[in-house]
């Protein structure tokens, strides 16, 4: 586990107090439809992040402040999640506040002041307390609804969307919760002023270390990318030497690139070009998904054209040329991918062309050709996640072991450290780690790493395993059958050894995509 | 890379607030669902038929033509009980009134003979049918196509459970109905029809197009515009007949470049449809050969409605080479509208050319192409858009 939980208050360590009275659970009242976007979304939010398909519900009563009551929730507030459209069913999700620690709001004399959570907050005293939003998704326990009906329609509904999965969710129901608490209202007076963290960029900060743990096998600068991505913050940015993907620390850590050349652009800046552009792509598709407006394409040309103009000479006529042959690929281009392959060697280059070849993650994630490399993969990675954000991601993709769990903690993370909504969020779920890292290298493998490598290189027909059998005292008949040698004797074996070749092993999970099925296959079978 | 397609789930991202309403509807009773293409009308229905089938409800998914039915069939991961209406009706009619449904012998239009709605109705008028005894729903895809006359002899049969989705400005066969018909013959009132309103299915600038071409009947909403994209602006190529190889050849390098798109190349007539389907096959072996296509020979494939056998696949990516008329309710990730100039366009007609172009510029979901021969004296220009910003030209 790591502790990321204080990364909002940039560059101090902070001692969190142990004992409190503090609520250790909110319940959230809301609607079927909102419970579903923010599970598909990986996020606790307010109604910004629902891009219009937002059901009123008590999340618009303070903006950006999620109202959790503490005990019997209010009827009042029940009867509004419903109230937009007949076919709302309300519901009531149990959140766990564990390792929450900072400002939220707690209803003072009628008004809602800030207090401190750890210190102030007592679930004696408060019927309802107001916490910064977003949450991630994983801190949702339970999910209530009033009726076994109305619990099974849920379930059957969710399962028409290809982002939204009730499987992993505890679903009950409570009648006597829904009867609530009537006659009380939210109090009109608050000292809460309105918060807005930026979503988007809370769901890149999710993407790029999803997608990022789909290509993490590809070789050592892979894992430290993918490691780099889940914690922004650790020491393990230092490992990055590449110029492109250097970049990605301080750009998860700054939230944009600042990074913006001096002009007129000396040899020096020259140098920083690909780190500078590349993460100037990455806001652009960050922003066009925050503002609804332009395509990630279109974001990414606009961006291309608008630099051009800033550049002379060779450069320009270079940034021309990549522009139009990323336009072109969208219409009747007169280029093969080989061709524009060769005609950009760079990672920059590549990664865009990469982008605009492949429809979509899945499609990149299958993609292969021998002029691209594991840099290429990586910053196209990168370009995918930033796109998609987490919750275009598609459920398959999702679901790997701690994957949506820590992707979910950093979003929230990511939301309040840029937002400066001063809630921390404790310890945060340990991180997806790819296969390269589970079979690390490293002074020996053990016998469950051992098994589990030969497993995965039998399902995936790699050709890196040596096996040995020994034989007992007999005769054997030896004969070829097809393309194969049987032998046969009295008896069975005495001993059959299979050593996997590492090298070899890892070389092939390197070059070959693994299929979800063998991943999550063989992370079973290494325990993880 | 495989080039491999299917159906997806949408993200809850993706259902507008209209289309959950309708996800919403019961199963039981008469629903009327009307937008433009690309509203979503076919993904709520295909939607629905997956939840009856999730509930072990019999029912039966309606669709248009044989293209369209072959299409869901694919794309649909799981088992889709999809018939054409016409042949489905008669099988219907044939086990219903014990003889085959009359048609109408002089009206015949190539192997095509319409139903005898009248003698139908009057047949089916003068049976008893046992109404407690059909559990049966019917989801049906451009609904607008069938004649009410189709839907009146269903009730008359005694089938109750309808969902119908339709779109008034999409007619293109010769007997249809429009909103009131399918109004009246479901019983439904017209506040209780929902209108969806939002494209999905196409870019900005697609739906841009397609909005030049629409006729206007206020039955049914023009869909608003999805968001701006510069990058799938449509683009005319005009070509002379000595680059007609290079405009070939580089359908087949785009087909190549991203093998999982499916490019729908639409043409005016059978004779263009065949020398299209023979020039890009042999242009592609070629160039398999010349080891330039890294993602190997690409589908090229062609169908027309008189010759069925023809293997067409929608689960691959490729080129499929069609006339007009079989590209009703089929979606393709790129539209080519090839040889536009060939279009038969009567002046004093001009709304009946543009309905055909709005059906075949709505098919798109991410690039539409329209080639026209340089040399070729046409009056397609009258209603293409001049404004470069909706409609770029370029010269091969």
């Amino acid at each position: 586990m790591q502790d990321q939980g204080s990364l909002f208050i940039k560059g101090n360590a902070v001692e969190l107090p142990v004992a409190s009275k503090a609520p250790a659970t909110g319940i959230l009242v809301t609607n079927h439809m909102n419970l579903m976007y923010m599970i598909s979304a990986g996020m606790v939010m307010h109604p910004k992040g629902f891009g219009g398909k937002y059901f009123r519900d008590c999340l618009e009563y303070y903006p950006g402040w999620v109202p959790l009551f503490t005990k019997k929730p209010y009827v009042s507030a029940i009867d509004d999640a419903s109230a937009e459209a007949t076919h709302l069913k309300p519901c009531i999700a149990e959140i766990s506040l564990k390792g929450l620690f900072g400002q939220v709001g707690a209803v003072r004399n009628g008004s809602i002041k800030r207090i401190d959570f750890l210190t102030a907050a007592d679930s004696a005293v408060d019927d309802v307390i107001f916490v910064p939003a977003p949450l991630p998704a994983s801190r949702i326990r339970r999910v209530l609804f009033r009726s076994v009906q109305e619990k099974k329609e849920v379930l059957e509904q969710s399962k028409d969307y290809g982002n939204v999965s009730l499987a992993g969710s505890r679903l009950g129901t409570n009648k006597a919760l829904f009867n609530g608490v009537k006659g009380v209202e939210f109090p009109t007076g608050s000292d809460l002023e309105p918060l807005d963290p930026p979503l988007a960029l809370a769901q890149a900060a999710g993407g790029i270390p999803a997608l990022l743990s789909h290509v993490g096998s590809r070789g050592d600068l892979s894992v430290k990318t993918c490691r780099t991505a889940f914690e922004p913050l650790g020491s393990s940015e230092q490992g990055l030497s590449d110029p492109i993907l250097s970049g990605l620390a301080p750009w998860l850590r700054d939230g944009e690139s600042k990074e913006r050349p001096a002009q007129p652009i000396n040899s020096e800046a020259r140098s920083q070009m690909p780190r500078w552009l590349f993460w100037g792509v990455v806001d652009g598709l960050v922003q066009s998904q925050g503002s609804r407006k332009d395509s990630s394409e279109d974001a990414i040309l606009n961006f291309l054209e608008e630099v051009a103009r800033d550049l002379q000479g060779r450069h320009r006529e270079q940034m021309v040329q990549l522009e139009k042959d990323l336009e072109s690929l969208s219409g009747l281009g007169d280029a093969y991918s080989t061709e524009l392959f060769e005609r950009h060697p760079k990672p920059f280059s590549r990664s865009l062309i990469l982008f605009f070849l492949c429809d979509d993650c899945a499609e990149f994630l299958e993609f292969k050709h021998h002029l691209v490399s594991e840099v290429d993969h990586l910053c196209a990675a990168v370009l995918f996640g930033a796109s998609l954000g987490w919750q275009k991601i598609p459920a398959e993709l999702r679901d790997l072991p701690n994957l949506a769990a820590s992707v979910s903690d950093r979003m929230a993370a990511a939301a309040h450290r840029h937002g400066e909504t001063g809630l921390g969020l404790g310890e945060l779920a340990d991180r997806c780690r790819p296969l390269r890292e589970l079979f690390d290298p490293g002074p020996g493998w053990n016998a469950r790493q051992e098994r589990a490598a030969a497993a995965l290189a039998k399902d995936c027909g790699w050709n890196c395993v040596r096996t040995t059998i020994r034989l007992g005292k007999g005769s054997y008949e030896m004969r070829v059958v097809g393309s194969a040698l049987e032998v046969s004797w009295d008896g069975g074996p005495q001993r059959v050894k299979s050593v996997v070749n590492r090298e070899a092993f890892l070389k092939s999970l390197a070059r070959e995509p693994v299929s979800l099925k063998n991943e999550k296959r063989v992370r079973k079978r290494l325990g993880v | 890379m495989t080039n491999r397609r299917t159906f997806r789930l949408p993200g809850i991202e993706d259902l507008t607030k209209e289309q959950e309403s309708v996800l919403a509807l019961p199963l039981d009773g008469q629903h009327l669902v009307v937008g433009g293409p690309g509203t979503g009308k076919s993904v709520v229905a295909l939607l629905r038929a997956r939840r009856l089938a999730g509930r072990e409800h019999r029912y039966t998914f309606l669709v248009y033509n044989h293209l369209l039915n072959r299409a869901n069939r694919q794309l649909f991961p799981e088992k889709l009980f999809s018939k054409t209406w016409h042949s489905w009706f008669c099988s219907l009619y044939r086990k219903e009134a014990g003889s085959s449904a009359p048609l109408l012998e002089d009206a015949s239009n190539g192997s095509f003979k319409p139903i005898d709605w009248k003698q139908v109705i009057a047949c089916l008028e003068s049976l008893e049918f046992d109404r407690s005894e059909r559990p049966h729903w019917l989801v049906i895809d451009e609904g607008q196509d069938m004649p009410p006359e189709f839907y009146r002899s269903l009730v008359e049969i005694g089938f109750e459970k309808f969902f119908v989705v339709a779109d008034q400005n999409q007619q293109i066969a010769s007997e249809n109905s429009n909103r009131g018909d399918l109004e009246d013959v479901l019983g439904v009132e017209t506040d209780d029809v929902i209108e969806l309103h939002v494209n999905f299915r196409n870019s900005h600038p697609i739906a841009l197009l397609a909005r030049q071409f629409y006729t206007g009947d206020p039955a049914i909403p023009s869909p608003k515009l999805p968001r701006q994209g510069r990058s799938s602006t449509p683009i005319l190529y005009r070509y002379s007949r000595g680059q007609y190889g290079r405009v070939i050849r580089r359908i087949v390098l785009t087909a190549n470049n991203k093998p999982r798109r499916l490019v729908g190349l639409i043409t005016p007539r059978d004779q263009i449809r065949f020398r299209y389907h023979r020039d890009l096959s042999n242009t592609a072996e070629v160039m398999f050969k010349e080891g330039k296509l890294c993602n190997g020979l690409p589908q090229i494939r062609t169908f027309s409605s008189s010759d069925r056998s023809q293997d067409v696949r929608f689960d691959r990516g490729g080129i499929l080479v069609i006339n007009v008329q079989a590209c009703k309710g089929l979606e393709f990730d790129t539209v080519i509208c090839a040889d536009i100039d060939q279009f038969p366009i009567q002046t004093d007609d001009l709304d009946r050319a543009r309905k055909l172009f709005y059906v075949m510029v709505a098919r798109a979901r991410k690039k539409v192409v329209l080639l026209q021969q340089r040399e070729v004296e046409s009056h397609v220009d009258s209603i293409l858009p001049k404004d470069d910003d909706v409609l770029q030209r370029r010269e091969i």
